[in-house]
């Protein structure tokens, strides 16, 4: 998978989870202050991540992200890292 | 400790629904105070207030300052339902109860240039909220809210002692139509795309069909939300399911203690007492199927001693509850705790801006106020640093993972 495939199954996972649609999911979106991920809903995101992509996220990468933008930056440097 | 700040960061439901109940060739403007300065000089015919206790005494600098302009004033919510002698010293009219029947009923008066004093909702029958009027979240949309506060019922059968709630709309529930809360959804999520829901309800889910109808309804909208409930939930493991299919991600559930003996005090029919066993179990069943449990403790009631604050620590890492509200027992008007703790001289201060849950007000046997002050922070600081967090975040994620695969 290329950065926009990864990026493409990204928006699903968190779109399913957040219920919030696709198209309005633009990088720049705090997570936690706008849309309101809560640890329940960033645990959730993140066991599907590792399920769908084969990764593994330790939550301290989770505490540093503050913006969608961020979270698809750590889940393809994380899945390049693993398929290298 | 973010999403509790979250959580509670919105506006209830009384004054969009209060608009709603008014006629639609009335020009209204709400102001939410946390978020936009009131400019008291602003033209208006009437102004409208409503305030919990911790918000009374700002609510009468408010009124105050209308008054000194020339303006009409009135207050209604549950400090004014509880107090309205103490109201209507600031204000022209107090309305005291639920607000469906009374405001349309001030209004006609007001304009026929009669209003009265005090308009009590026990002088009309009864609320019927099948009939209750679609909220005017129009009138509050330019405010960027996380949570949007809904609600689909009203009522509490449980009478907890230091709980004003049963007083206000009394022991019998009654509930909206979900039809009704469906289209109330639907306007929510036309104003604020992000926003999560949040049902202000005491206790959700209290009927069983009605809870089921309600959670069915919800799988064919697509949101998030939260509820307050009892722990009667976790007995039907179907329920739970389709809690979670409908999109409830968080129950805020009334625990109080971990003490029987102080359980055993807090209802007349004893409820919580007999819920305690179960605990554990009802906790870990919920959690289980992927629904976050906020607990809700209080530190300060009559069988604590300076075990206490350790006590809720564990038993709130232990069962690891995704979060946690602890607050200080608080005398509040209206409550049953309050007119005891008033005949036994041991409130300490009736200042209304500190009834928070966060300062010690009450006299109590066995922990002076500084040492119940000092343990909720204790309290706090434990349960939300990030060994903790951590460990939560690790349990959450086990479940997670079971309920994809």
């Amino acid at each position: 998978m290329n950065r926009n495939d990864i990026i493409s199954e990204l928006k699903k996972i968190v779109s399913q989870i957040t219920r919030i649609n696709i198209s309005e999911l633009s990088e720049d979106i705090l997570v936690r202050e706008e849309l309101g991920i809560d640890s329940l809903m960033a645990m959730e995101i993140v066991a599907s991540c590792e399920k769908r992509l084969g990764i593994y996220i330790d939550e301290e990468q989770i505490f540093e992200i503050d913006t969608i933008g961020d979270f698809y930056n750590l889940i393809v440097k994380l899945y390049k890292e693993k398929t290298q | 400790m973010q999403t509790i700040l979250h959580y509670w960061n919105g506006i209830g439901a009384a004054l969009p629904t209060i608009s709603g109940a008014t006629p639609v060739d009335d020009e209204l403007r709400i102001i939410d105070e946390n978020l936009e300065k009131i400019n008291f000089d602003e033209h208006s015919d009437l102004v409208g207030i409503t305030a919990i206790t911790q918000q009374a005494n700002r609510a009468y600098e408010i009124a105050d300052e209308f008054r000194k302009r020339g303006r009409y004033v009135v207050m209604g919510g549950i400090h004014a339902t509880v107090l309205p002698e103490e109201a209507m010293e600031h204000v022209n009219s107090v309305f005291v109860g639920e607000g469906e029947n009374t405001w349309p009923a001030f209004i006609r008066d007001f304009k026929n240039g009669s209003p009265q004093k005090i308009y009590r909702q026990t002088d009309f029958a009864p609320v019927n909220l099948q009939l209750s009027p679609i909220p005017r979240y129009d009138l509050i949309e330019r405010y960027s809210y996380p949570v949007v506060w809904l609600f689909a019922s009203r009522g509490c059968p449980h009478d907890c002692e230091f709980c004003a709630a049963s007083k206000i709309y009394g022991k019998k529930w009654k509930h909206k139509s979900t039809v009704q809360v469906s289209r109330e959804i639907e306007e929510v999520k036309k104003r604020w795309k992000f926003a999560q829901i949040g049902f202000a309800d005491d206790n959700l889910f209290q009927n069983k069909s009605f809870s089921y109808e309600l959670v069915e309804r919800f799988s064919d909208l697509s949101f998030t939300w939260y509820a307050q409930s009892d722990l009667s939930v976790a007995r039907d493991v179907n329920f739970l399911r389709k809690l979670r299919k409908g999109g409830c991600r968080i129950l805020f559930i009334g625990f109080e203690s971990t003490n029987p003996k102080n359980l055993a005090s807090i209802n007349a029919n004893h409820w919580k007492a007999t819920q305690y066993r179960e605990y554990r179990n009802s906790i870990a069943r919920i959690q289980e199927n992927g629904i976050g449990i906020y607990g809700s403790f209080i530190v300060g009631l009559d069988y604590d001693d300076s075990t206490v604050f350790q006590n809720t620590i564990r038993f709130i890492n232990e069962n690891n509850l995704l979060g946690a509200q602890i607050t200080i027992l608080t005398p509040l008007p209206g409550s049953r705790l309050r007119v005891r703790l008033e005949k036994e001289n041991r409130i300490l201060s009736n200042d209304w801006q500190l009834y928070t849950g966060w300062n010690a007000l009450i006299r109590h046997r066995n922990l002076s106020p500084e040492t119940l002050e000092r343990g909720l922070l204790e309290i706090y600081q434990n349960v939300y640093n990030r060994d903790n967090y951590r460990k939560r975040a690790n349990y959450f994620r086990g479940i997670c993972h079971n309920l994809i695969n």
